[in-house]
Formats: structure tokens, C-alpha cells, sequence
């Protein structure tokens, strides 16, 4: 059915000479010859040599209207050469003579001869038909721009001419209308000529039929038929039968024309689809059909709808090939998108039939149809159908296509469906680039392009749009591709010899975000040029590139060329408040936070609404420590402007954490507001997660109070409820937030989440991992150069050093220590710190048992010691009012009379709080101790007695012995307080008794002489070291004293300088400017 | 203009810990380092192994200043304790605990008055203390510099006549006084960011100052007869890519050194105002000092010393 109700609506047009087509009455025509001799010419047997006329013409050099009436009547014959060469002999022969004025005539004659000839010209070359070869052939688009150049001459003549007759601009307009029919400028011609035909084409048959029906009249003999144009307005009106007796009186009048015949035809196969009719009488019909579409098609070999009906039939009869050459030829010809589609159509169903099912070709075509006419899920169909099983086709084409298709947003998709469509997409874009990577792979192997290679379309490949979309699909899932995706484009552009400065800096914002800072500013830099010299037009683009390559140079460390590019783009646009921003952002990295601030407050002036804005000023009050105003601040954004805003969300959490947990409040009702804070914060950023799942700040904010019990006991700091197994949750929320921070460590680019990795792993008590973690954050992150960092990792090695008695731990964490003093030198507290270490790894190394110092360590630990006692002294007399750090303990520590277990100062009176956190932990420790501890006083009781009778039995001996004594006696009792095995060995010495403690003692003297000696011997020569050595002995009991009473418990419970953890709200400033640049 | 300066020595045995300052000195043709570990080293530059060592302090040495004649040198550690070594004896010949209550802040920057017989120290107080630097009474006050601010002072350096002092702070403000008056003669505010390194030009008539804030600026320091300050900054020298640590200007006063967190080392053309070289080392540049002009005639040679405790001699390409 389809074939005729489309065929319908096309039909041929009128051969141009209708316009030229006078009525001669005589239908002969009389040239004169040099005045005397006449020239009749019969009109109607002409023949299609026009030599002999073309003589006569010359050498008479009649009126141009001779000549335009001879060509125009070979033209109207069909000699369309014939007519051609008089034009042109015309055309040389006036201009020679100098008449200009008649040349106008000749060249719209000879534009109207190209038309005619386009007529019959393929509208489309396909170039890879398989039947239908036709590339010898001028496209009709070759002749229509021959025409439209003609009538420029014509035009051009006329005004050169000056004075022309009325008849012949009416001609020029006339030729011009038909052409401009041809090239479908309805408007234009509309004016001009050939209303109904014009009206036919824009469906209005009632009218087009009364224009048809007066021309009718005024020439029953006019060609092309009017009775076509009759019957075809009939039939659109629905009048069937009036049609076809228009149609066959028309094939009566003119049985040489093919357009009736065909419409005829049409017909009858329409008629023998027509399943109201007997059997016998369809067939009828389809053979009256064929017959007449058959001799239309031989009357008109060029015709696309005669081709597209006979295909058709061809089809039905099962003559694939001849199908095959009609359709192709039809879509050669045709000059409707209706006929087109319809070639493409049958070539599938043809192909079909032959089993070929999948026929690439065909369907591109056919899905290409199907996108003019808007149908885009009716291509994709198409495209699907050739790409999948069964028999699945490889064409990159139709997968580019299809992915693109997939890829383009259609209306009625929701989103979901649209997600699926890009991940479908993703997958077909995938496949072609498997493609062509396994296509070069194969090229470099084989060193020449392989065979694989020549199917490989390089248009394909060569797509620049189709990288991009690719890339664009790619951008927020994986960068690394993305990058070579882009990278592709970049190189195609290259090869075409021109690159888009948009594309360089799309390449250049990967390179970025993976961090290839030196590759992304070469990129900008690339795209500036290439962007300067577009001109004007592309100065936004130049003003994106412009920011990226700013921040490139800040990324690169380089604040003075940014703060210069910065400027720059404020001088041309002084509103822009990214660069503002950035501005802002590097003059309060210089410590110039008053100027920032001021630039902060006239962007916040001029766009208070912009949540970047927003967002980073909120960032900048909590850096400068106006946790106040940011919280003020955060609220009007929540409230004012968006408050699912992720940033104001995150930020809100950490505020009111950070108020919760340096809050003072011990009352009832400071507790209770406490509690309150701590749960608003937790429910902010589970707002923020429930926002953005992948949210790795508010996970990470989410994480740290989860460690620290914030919503618990916040680890026994605040009045617990019935909680005996803290010590075992506090290990619990470790583990839970870690598992947290590994996934967000993945994610986020940032220095604060390994160092909460390392927080947690210290909670745990695996230093090793917590040192690990800390290191990175110091070496890959801060450069070595962050205070608190090196503090925790101090702290750490402190810990360990103590956990596994190792002088060398502790030496580390002095050394850590000191850094952080030489790069923050005004911190009293961490004086205090080196102070204590000093003193702590005198006191360990005291406690090691001999064989496991040598003499250099214990003199370098006495040495600390006396040097830790001097910085205690100072520091506990420091005149200053405020101190970060204890001045009693100082004092005490100074007097070395002992000490209580928290003996670490925080680096920050501010962390305290949450130090306490690590407190439980150490109470716990600290009970079980002392338990054990009291178990055994009864037993230590005991052998301090049994010592003292002892040490009064031997009063008399000498005192150098009596000192020995008294030192064993006390690295016993220390040994009992510290650590619960070594208890045993304690309580030992008193059952043994007296001659039990004996040789132990003697044992420890020996041991001491041996270390005494050997390094005696080994420096024998040198006095002064052995005046040291023995100094070093008799000074250590006194050391002793107050290792004794400090080894009760461990002193651990020092709260990790856990500098506020940092949170970046600039990341989304980074380079916000990308997505709007994807071309 | 672009110099070459390749990599000559490396000491044979490096410190334990990072090298924090360093001092080509006049006699002998050798280097002082000071290190983290505690230890002053004394080396040969010519063969790159230590002549003499001082006996090691329980803590780091965070700042060196040696005397005109490389004869002596002074030191002062972290905590506060300030050292005079005698070079040629090898003896400590003055020790004071500048933490020691009642008395002024710990000190952490000193520097010897190449006049002899003073020291001075900056540190917690952000003033500058001249002390005694006579063996019999090293270490005893004589009087205080005020700088009217209470930010700690990062370094102080005499200049080369011994006739001024330039202090800078944490916060990035830099003082110049004249020592005969006492006074406080000019103040610079150029930086915003803690300046860990000054260094005088050998006439006397230029500083430049070092800063975290990543860049150099060069002052002209002299003074009119009539005693006022002339034009202050006149130079920025940018291009280091994090803090700036350490510092120096050539004997003949053409070229500046500057070592940074960046890991780099950089030369400079003072008249240009350009880095004329850059070196990359394997960790931050602490410490640099070039060769003095006694030992040599021209900008040919300079030592650093770094986070990896190594002791560096490089010498401008072509020389011997």
C-alpha cells in the first residue's frame, strides 16, 4: 500500500519548455538569409542532429527569438544537447556581434536546458552501488549550480544591457521561478508561476485542482498533461475514479508520457491489494499494473517512483537482482524523502529475502531516513537490529551511530531509561574502540595496513564529534580514558590540520585532574594561542581557558602567574567571581587574610546567591578560625538559598562537631546540649550522603564520629550510660570508620583522610600501620612540612618505644619532634614534648637490661636526662601568662619526683577534649594494672622486708655493695608495677628468701661489671670515659626512683595533636568550568 | 644568561639527620655543618672528610654563624643552647643555656659579630639579645634590641661591617638596627609569611630575605648621611615552587643562592633579577653557602646541605 500512497505525491515536473513553448500556429518556422533567401524550418521534424539548423542560424544571424524558438523547440523534443549547442552558439554569436540586450534570453534558455537536464539527473551518487553504477554521471546538483549560474549571467546581461523588453525580464523571472522550484524555494516561486503545482506540493488540492482545471482550458494540448495534475488532486480529495478517468484521458492524449501511465499503474497494483476483489481479478489488476508501470519505466528510465514501483513488483516476483538495481536506482533519484526512504526499504526487504538479512548498507540508509523524519527511536531500532544476534554485523559506522543516537537525549525518556541508554552507548562506543585499537594493533604487526585495515573506515576513525561524544560519555567515570579518547580527537584534529582550542583544553582539564599538572598547562597554553586567534568570537573560551590555566599554575605551585593570569581575567571581567575566588584563596594562603577577606565580601556583595561563593567563604571563616561567623554563614546558605547544598551540609556537620567536641561545658545540661550537637552533626552529613552517596567528605566527617564515640560516651568524656565494655567499642568504631576511610582514602585527593587512617590504626594500637599511614600523609601530602602530622608520628614512635622498649623507636620520635619544632619554632608545646621524650628515653634506657644498651646510648640518655630536667625547669618557670602545656607537671617532671600517666602534652589545648578519647582506653589499662599491681603488694610487702633485713645484715659490708643492693632492690620493685609478668620474677625473690634474692642480685652486678668492663676495655685508653661511666652509675639510682613510680602505667593516653582534620571546600572550584567547555 | 654549576663533592660521612645550616669559612678552605643530630662537623672541601667534630648536643642545631676568619663558630640548638667552638683547637670555649630561668626567651637563631666579642640571639621574645661572646663570660646579656612586636624572631644576622643587624620574624616582617645606637632604623613588611634566611651583601648595602611565601626579596639597605633608610625592596625573586629555607649572596656580590622545600637550588643574577641556574637535590635545601672571597676570586663554588644530612660542594662548569 505504502508504494502508491507515497509515489503519489510525486510526480514528474513539467519539462521546462512549457514556458518557452509558444503556439506557433504553423508549427514551422521561416529564417531569412542574407535578406533574400528564406529558410523554412518544420518544426515538428526536427531531428536530433541540430547541425543544419545551427548553420542556418549562423549565417542568417536572425532576431535572438529565432534562436531561442528553434532551441526551445529541439529542448521541447528532448534534443536537450541539440538545444544546448544552438544556446551556446547563440550566446557566442550575439556576443561577438555586440547585442548584448538579447543575451538575457539565451542564458535563461540555457539555464532552463541545465534544469531539464537535472531532471534527469541522479540527485545522489551511491558510491558503492553494487548494480546501479552511475558515478560517469553529472549529480543533479552539478547542473542545478551550472543554471543558477546562467541565470546570474542572464541577469547580469540584462543590467549591462540597459534597455530589454518587458517579455524578456518576464522570461528571466520565469526561468528564475522554475529553477528556484527545483531547488524547493516554494516561497520565491510561489509568486512567479505555476501556482497549482506549487499549491499541489503544499497540499492544497481543492485549489490546486481549479488552477489545474483553468490551465486545462486555456490548453487542452499543454504539456507536461494538466490532467495529471488533475487526477492527482482527485485523488488526494478522495475522488478515486475521477482520478483515474483523469489519468487515463491524459495516457489517451499523450500516450508517449510516462507519468500517467505509471499513476495508472499504481493503481491498478493498489487495486489488486484490495482484498475486496476476487482472486482472479487481482491478478488482473497486478498485471495491468505492472505492464503499465513497466512501460512508464521504459519511457522514463530515470524516474525514481516508476523505478520504486517497478522494484516493487520485482519483488513480489521474486527478481531480487533486477530489485536491487531498481531500488538503488530509486535512491539515486529520488528527490523526495518520502521516495528515498522507500528505496531503502525495499533494498532491506530484498535483502531479506535473499537471506542476506543484514544488509549494512540498507540500513543506515534506512535509519538516516528514519532520523530525517524524526523518527530517532524508529533509527535506533534499525540499528539495533543490524548490530544484534542473529547474525550480528560489524559496522563501526552503524555502532558509532547507533551509540550517538543512544547517547542523544529524546523527549519522553526518562531519566533512568537515559541512563541505561548511556551505558548502552558506552558499550557500543567501546566496541569501536576495540576496533580500531585491534586495527592498528594488526597495522603495527603486519607494518603495512592489513587487510583487516581497509574495512575499517577512516571516517570513522577520523570522527572527530564522535570522540568527543565519546569523551563527554567517559568524563565522569573514568578520567583515564577520557584522556585518550581526547587525546584521539586532538590527533585527528592535528591531521586535519586544525584543532579546535576547546578540544586542547578539554585534554588539558584531564591532564589536570590527574594531577599531569605539566601536560595540562601546555594544553592551556596550546589552547590560548589557538583560542587568541579565532578573534573575538572566542573569547569566552579564551576566558575558561584563561581560569584552567590559572589554576594549573597554582597546582604547579606558581601563585605569582596565577595571581597575574587572575588578574588579567578580572581586568576584562571584573565580575568574575571564580577568579575572585582564587584570588582570594592564594592571598590567605600568603597569610594576607585581610585583603582576602575583602575580596571575599565584594564578590559575596555582588552575587550573594552563588554557592561556589557560598561555599568557599564558609571555607575561608572556618580556616581563619571564625568558627562563629561560618556557622552564621552556613545557616543563611541552608536557609536562604539551597539547603540541600552538599558543601553547606558538610560544612554545617563539622561545625557543629567541632562546637560539640570543644565545648567545656561539664554541667548537666552543657552535656545534654553536647549530645545534641554531636547528633545534629551526624545527621547532616548523613543529609549530605543521603544527597550524594559518593560523598567522601561527608562519609569521612560521618567516619570520624563514629571513631570517636561522639554519639556514645564520646570515650567516657562525657557521663556514660551503662557502658562495661568500652574499651572493646572503642576498638569496634576504629574498625568501622577505617573501613570508611579506605573507601573514601580512594576518592579523595587529600592529606586529612590517611591521617585519620593513622588516628584509628593509634586507637587500635597498631602503630606500625599508624605510622605508615601518617607517613604518607606527611611525605606525599603536606611535604614533611605539617606540624601536627609530624606529631602524631612522633607520638606513634613514642608509644612504640615504649610498648616494645626500644631506644631507637624513641629516638625516632625525638627526631620527629624536633622537626616540628624546626618548622614551627614558636610551639612551646612541642618543647614540652621533646622535653619529655628526652627524659623518657633516659628513663627507658635505664630499664633495659644491660646487655641490650651500649655505652654511648646510656651515656646519651643521661645526658638527656640532665638536659630534659633544665628544659622542664625552664619551661615550668616560663613567665609568660598563657601556656600550652601544664606548668605544674613541667615542675614536677622537673624534680623528676614522678609523675602521673598523662604526661604527653597535646600540641593543642583545643584537642584535649577529644583526647580524653583515648583515655577510656588508658583507664581501662590503667585498673587492670593496678589490680595486679595490689595482688602482689602483700608479696611486695614481703620483700621489701626480706630486702631490708637483708641490707641490715650486711650494714657492715662495704658501701659499694650496699649500693648494688639497694639498686637491685629497686629494678625488682619496678619491674613488679610495670609490666604483670615480670611480677613473677618479683614475687619470686621474696619465696625464695633471702638466699633466693642473692644470686639474682649477684647475677644483675655481674651482668653490670661485664657491661662495665667491656666497655671499659674497649676503651681502656680513654680516662675521661670511664670517670663518665661510672658517674653514669652512681647517678642512676636517684634516675631510677622516678622510672618506678612512672612505669606504672603507660603513657599513651596523649590525644593525637589530631589537628582539627582539614576539610577542602575548594575541590568545587576546581576547574568548575570544564563541563560548560565541552564543545 | 644561564651558569652551569656541576656537582664536585660529597662528604664521606653525612649526618644522622638533616643538615640545618652550613658555613663555607675563611680558613682553611673549610665547611661547618650543623645537623638535627646534634652534631657540628668541620670538613675538608677538599677531600669531603671531616676534619674535626665537636661533641654532639643531646638535641638538634638549628642555626650557625661562623666568624669572619673561620676561626671560630657559633651554634645554637633548638632548645636554646648556644655554643662557641673554637675551629683550630677543637674545643668548646663558651656554652650557654639561654633557656635557663630568670632570663630572656630560649634563643634559636644567633649570629656573631664579626667585630668579635658579642653575639646576638633572637627567638621566643621576638627582640634581639647582645650577649658576651668572651670565653670567660659567654653567654652574659648585655643588652636587649627591641623590636616592638611579639612574634618570634625566625633569624638574625649581622651585617658584614659588624655596624647593623637585620632581624625577621615569623610573620614575615624584617628589622634592621644600628648597633652603635641601639636603634631600630628601618622595618620592611614585604613578606606575609615566617622569612627563615637573611643574608647580607659583603658591602654591607643589600639584604636579601628568604620566606615561605616561596619568593626572595632583595633590599637596599644603605643609609643617607643624614642616617635615614633608603628605598627598601627592590627586587622579587620568584620562581622557587614552595618555602624558600636558606640563602646566601657571592662573595663579589653579583649572584644569590637560595635553596627551598621545593628541593631545588637556585642561582641568581642579582643585576638581572633572574635565576641563572637551577639544581635539583634529593630533598629540601636547608642550608647554602658560597665559598668566601679570601679563598677564592670569583662566584665559582658553593656548599649545601639538605634533609638527607649530606654535605654538597658544587663549582661552576669549567673551573677546577
Amino acid at each position: 500500500m505504502f508504494a502508491f500512497s507515497q509515489t503519489i505525491r510525486v510526480t514528474s515536473w513539467p519539462p521546462l519548455t512549457s514556458i518557452l513553448g509558444t503556439q506557433a500556429p504553423g508549427r514551422s518556422i521561416d529564417i531569412e538569409l542574407g535578406g533574400q533567401e528564406v529558410i523554412n524550418i518544420e518544426l515538428d521534424t526536427l531531428d536530433s542532429n541540430a547541425d543544419d539548423v545551427l548553420e542556418v542560424l549562423k549565417e542568417g544571424q536572425p532576431k535572438v527569438a529565432y534562436w531561442t524558438r528553434l532551441a526551445g523547440e529541439y529542448m521541447r523534443r528532448g534534443y536537450l544537447d541539440a538545444a544546448e549547442k544552438i544556446a551556446l552558439s547563440a550566446i557566442e554569436s550575439f556576443q561577438s556581434s555586440g547585442s548584448t540586450s538579447s543575451l538575457p534570453s539565451i542564458y535563461s534558455l540555457l539555464a532552463s536546458i541545465q534544469l531539464a537536464k537535472a531532471r534527469k539527473a541522479p540527485k545522489l551518487k551511491l558510491l558503492n552501488a553494487r548494480q546501479d553504477i552511475m558515478t560517469a554521471e553529472k549529480s543533479r546538483d552539478d547542473y542545478m549550480r551550472e543554471a543558477t549560474q546562467l541565470l546570474n549571467h542572464g541577469d547580469q546581461a540584462a543590467a549591462e544591457g540597459g534597455e530589454i523588453s518587458a517579455a524578456t525580464k518576464e522570461l528571466l523571472l520565469l526561468t528564475r521561478a522554475i529553477h528556484q522550484l527545483a531547488n524547493r524555494s516554494m516561497e520565491d516561486a510561489l509568486r512567479s508561476f505555476e501556482a497549482a503545482r506549487i499549491l499541489y506540493t503544499r497540499r492544497q488540492f481543492a485549489s490546486a485542482l481549479k488552477l489545474f482545471q483553468q490551465v486545462l482550458q486555456l490548453n487542452p494540448y499543454s504539456l507536461p498533461d494538466p490532467r495529471i495534475g488533475i487526477g492527482l488532486c482527485l485523488w488526494a480529495l478522495n475522488h478515486k475514479e475521477k482520478a483515474k478517468a483523469a489519468w487515463e484521458r491524459s495516457v489517451e492524449v499523450n500516450p508517449s508520457e510516462w507519468s500517467g501511465q505509471l499513476l495508472l499503474g499504481l493503481e491498478a497494483l493498489n487495486a489488486s491489494k484490495n482484498p475486496e476483489l476476487s482472486e482472479d481479478e487481482r491478478i488482473q489488476e497486478l498485471m495491468i499494473g505492472s505492464k503499465l508501470i513497466e512501460r512508464a519505466f521504459n519511457s522514463n528510465q530515470r524516474s525514481a517512483s516508476a523505478a520504486n514501483a517497478l522494484c516493487d513488483i520485482f519483488l513480489r516476483k521474486g527478481q531480487h537482482k533486477r530489485a536491487l538495481k531498481l531500488a538503488e536506482r530509486t535512491i539515486q533519484f529520488a528527490d523526495t524523502l518520502a521516495v528515498l526512504t522507500d528505496g531503502y526499504i525495499p533494498l532491506q526487504a530484498k535483502q531479506a529475502a535473499e537471506g542476506q538479512s543484514k544488509n549494512v548498507l540498507a540500513a543506515i540508509g534506512f535509519a538516516q531516513m528514519q532520523l530525517r523524519n524524526d523518527e530517532t527511536a524508529a533509527a535506533i531500532h534499525t540499528l539495533d537490529g543490524l548490530l544484534q544476534p542473529p547474525n550480528p554485523q560489524k559496522s563501526l559506522e552503524a555502532t558509532a551511530m547507533l551509540a550517538s543516537l543512544r547517547l542523544h537525549p529524546r523527549p519522553g525518556v526518562s531519566s533512568s531509561d537515559a541512563a541505561q541508554e548511556r551505558t548502552k552507548a558506552r558499550e557500543l562506543f567501546d566496541r569501536v574502540y576495540r576496533a580500531i585499537e585491534q586495527s592498528e594493533d594488526a597495522t603495527a604487526q603486519n607494518g603495512s595496513p592489513s587487510r583487516n585495515d581497509s574495512s575499517l573506515s577512516r571516517a570513522v576513525v577520523d570522527d572527530v564529534d564522535m570522540h568527543i561524544e565519546f569523551a563527554r560519555l567517559l568524563q565522569s567515570e573514568n578520567l583515564e580514558r577520557t584522556g585518550k579518547v581526547f587525546a584521539e580527537a586532538v590527533r585527528v584534529g592535528e591531521e586535519a590540520g586544525r584543532v579546535d582550542p576547546r578540544l586542547l583544553n578539554n585534554l588539558g582539564v584531564v591532564s589536570h585532574l590527574e594531577s599531569r599538572f605539566g601536560e595540562a598547562r601546555i594544553m592551556y597554553e596550546n589552547a590560548l594561542v589557538g583560542a587568541s586567534a579565532l578573534g573575538a568570537e572566542a573569547e569566552a573560551m579564551s576566558t575558561s581557558v584563561l581560569y584552567n590555566l590559572a589554576r594549573v599554575y597554582e597546582d604547579l605551585n606558581d601563585e605569582g602567574k596565577a595571581m597575574e593570569a587572575y588578574e588579567k581575567l578580572l581586568e576584562r571581567h571584573p565580575e568574575y567571581v571564580d577568579a575572585k575566588i582564587r584570588r582570594a584563596h592564594i592571598l590567605g594562603s600568603m597569610h594576607q587574610g585581610n585583603e582576602a577577606h575583602d575580596l571575599l565580601k565584594d564578590s559575596l556583595a555582588s552575587q550573594s546567591s552563588n554557592l561556589n561563593l557560598r561555599a568557599y567563604y564558609t571555607y575561608f571563616l572556618i580556616q581563619f578560625n571564625a568558627s562563629k561567623g561560618a556557622r552564621e554563614f552556613v545557616f543563611g546558605t541552608l536557609r536562604d538559598h539551597d539547603k540541600h547544598d552538599l558543601y553547606a551540609l558538610c560544612a554545617a556537620g563539622w561545625l557543629h562537631y567541632y562546637q560539640a567536641r570543644e565545648s567545656r561545658d561539664t554541667s548537666s545540661k552543657g552535656v545534654e546540649e553536647r549530645r545534641l550537637l554531636f547528633r545534629r552533626s551526624a545527621e547532616f552529613y548523613e543529609k549530605a550522603l543521603g544527597l550524594d552517596p559518593l560523598c567522601a567528605v561527608a562519609a569521612q566527617g560521618l567516619a570520624i564520629v563514629t571513631a570517636e564515640d561522639a554519639l556514645g560516651t564520646l570515650g567516657g568524656a562525657l557521663p556514660p550510660g551503662p557502658a562495661p565494655d568500652e574499651t572493646q567499642r572503642r576498638a569496634m568504631n576504629a574498625r568501622d570508620a577505617l573501613e570508611v576511610f579506605a573507601k573514601v582514602r580512594e576518592s579523595t585527593n587529600d592529606g586529612s583522610v590517611h591521617v585519620n587512617m593513622g588516628h584509628c590504626f593509634f586507637a587500635r594500637d597498631e602503630l606500625d600501620r599508624a605510622i605508615e599511614s601518617y607517613e604518607t600523609a606527611s611525605q606525599r601530602y603536606y611535604g614533611g612540612r605539617n606540624v601536627s602530622v609530624l606529631q602524631c608520628l612522633a607520638r606513634s614512635w613514642y608509644v612504640k618505644a615504649n610498648k616494645e622498649q626500644s631506644f631507637a623507636s624513641m629516638t625516632v620520635a625525638l627526631r620527629f619532634t624536633q622537626k616540628a619544632l624546626h618548622i614551627q619554632p614558636v610551639d612551646k608545646a612541642i618543647v614540652y614534648n621533646i622535653a619529655m621524650i628526652q627524659q623518657k628515653s633516659a628513663e627507658l634506657l635505664f630499664s633495659l637490661p644491660p646487655t641490650k644498651r651500649t655505652l654511648a646510648e646510656l651515656q646519651r640518655g643521661i645526658a638527656h636526662a640532665t638536659h630534659a630536667q633544665k628544659m622542664f625547669g625552664s619551661l615550668a618557670s616560663d613567665p609568660a601568662s598563657a601556656v600550652p602545656y601544664d606548668r605544674d607537671l613541667a615542675e614536677e617532671r622537673k624534680n623528676t619526683k614522678g609523675s602521673r600517666p598523662r604526661e604527653w602534652k597535646a600540641r593543642d589545648k583545643g584537642v584535649l577534649q577529644s583526647a580524653s578519647a583515648f583515655e577510656t582506653l588508658e583507664r581501662e589499662r590503667e585498673a587492670k594494672l593496678r589490680t595486679e599491681a595490689e595482688a602482689l603488694a602483700a608479696a611486695r610487702a614481703l620483700a621489701r622486708q626480706e630486702a631490708q633485713q637483708w641490707s641490715a645484715d650486711l650494714v657492715k659490708n662495704e658501701s659499694d655493695e650496699e649500693r648494688e643492693q639497694r639498686k637491685a632492690r629497686k629494678a625488682a620493685n619496678r619491674k613488679v608495677k610495670s609490666e604483670a609478668p615480670s611480677g613473677d620474677e618479683g614475687l619470686s625473690t621474696p619465696a625464695n628468701g633471702g638466699a633466693g634474692g642473692e644470686p639474682k642480685k649477684k647475677r644483675r652486678k655481674l651482668k653490670k661489671g661485664g657491661a662495665a668492663s667491656a666497655a671499659a676495655s674497649a676503651q681502656a685508653s680513654d680516662a675521661e670515659d670511664g670517670a663518665l661511666f661510672s658517674e653514669g652509675e652512681e647517678e642512676k639510682p636517684t634516675k631510677k626512683r622516678g622510672a618506678t613510680r612512672k612505669r606504672v602505667a603507660r603513657e599513651e593516653d596523649e590525644e593525637p595533636a589530631s589537628a582539627p582534620r582539614k576539610k577542602q571546600y575548594i575541590s568545587k572550584a576546581t576547574i568548575s568550568d570544564s563541563d560548560e567547555e565541552m564543545p | 644568561m644561564s651558569l652551569a654549576y656541576v656537582h664536585a663533592l660529597d662528604c664521606a660521612e653525612p649526618h644522622g639527620d638533616a643538615v640545618w645550616d652550613i658555613s663555607w669559612t675563611a680558613k682553611d678552605n673549610a665547611v661547618v655543618s650543623i645537623s638535627a643530630d646534634g652534631i657540628v662537623k668541620r670538613w675538608n672541601s677538599a677531600s669531603g672528610q671531616v676534619m674535626r667534630t665537636a661533641p654532639a648536643h643531646t638535641l638538634g642545631l638549628v642555626s650557625l654563624s661562623v666568624s669572619p676568619d673561620g676561626k671560630y663558630a657559633l651554634y645554637n640548638s633548638v632548645d636554646g643552647t648556644t655554643f662557641l667552638w673554637d675551629l683550630e683547637a677543637g674545643t668548646i670555649i663558651g656554652k650557654h643555656e639561654s633557656f635557663t630561668r630568670p632570663g630572656a626567651e630560649p634563643s634559636w637563631s644567633v649570629s656573631l659579630n664579626p667585630r668579635g666579642s658579642t653575639f646576638a640571639a633572637t627567638g621566643g621574645s621576638g627582640n634581639v639579645t647582645i650577649h658576651s661572646a668572651e670565653a670567660e663570660t659567654f653567654g652574659e646579656q648585655r643588652t636587649t634590641l627591641q623590636s616592638g612586636r611579639g612574634k618570634f624572631g625566625m633569624r638574625c644576622s649581622h651585617s658584614p661591617d659588624g655596624s647593623r643587624l637585620a632581624l625577621s620574624v615569623e610573620s614575615g616582617q624584617i628589622f634592621i638596627f644600628d648597633l652603635a645606637s641601639g636603634t631600630l632604623t628601618s622595618t620592611y613588611t614585604s613578606h606575609a609569611m615566617a622569612v627563615r634566611s637573611l643574608s647580607w651583601s659583603p658591602d654591607s648595602q643589600l639584604l636579601l630575605s628568604a620566606s615561605e611565601d616561596k619568593r626572595l626579596i632583595l633590599y637596599d639597605v644603605r643609609t643617607t648621611s643624614s642616617g635615614r633608610p633608603s628605598s627598601g625592596a627592590v627586587a622579587s625573586l620568584t620562581g622557587h615552587s614552595s618555602w624558600v629555607l636558606s640563602s646566601d649572596i657571592s662573595p663579589d656580590g653579583r649572584l644569590a643562592l637560595s635553596g627551598s622545600a621545593d628541593k631545588t637550588i637556585k642561582v641568581w643574577d642579582l643585576a638581572a633579577r633572574a635565576a641563572v641556574s637551577t639544581i635539583a637535590d634529593t630533598g629540601e635545601v636547608w642550608a647554602v653557602s658560597w665559598q668566601p672571597s679570601s679563598v677564592a676570586t670569583s662566584s665559582s663554588a658553593f656548599v649545601t646541605g639538605g634533609e638527607d644530612g649530606i654535605v654538597r660542594w658544587w663549582k661552576a662548569a669549567g673551573t677546577s
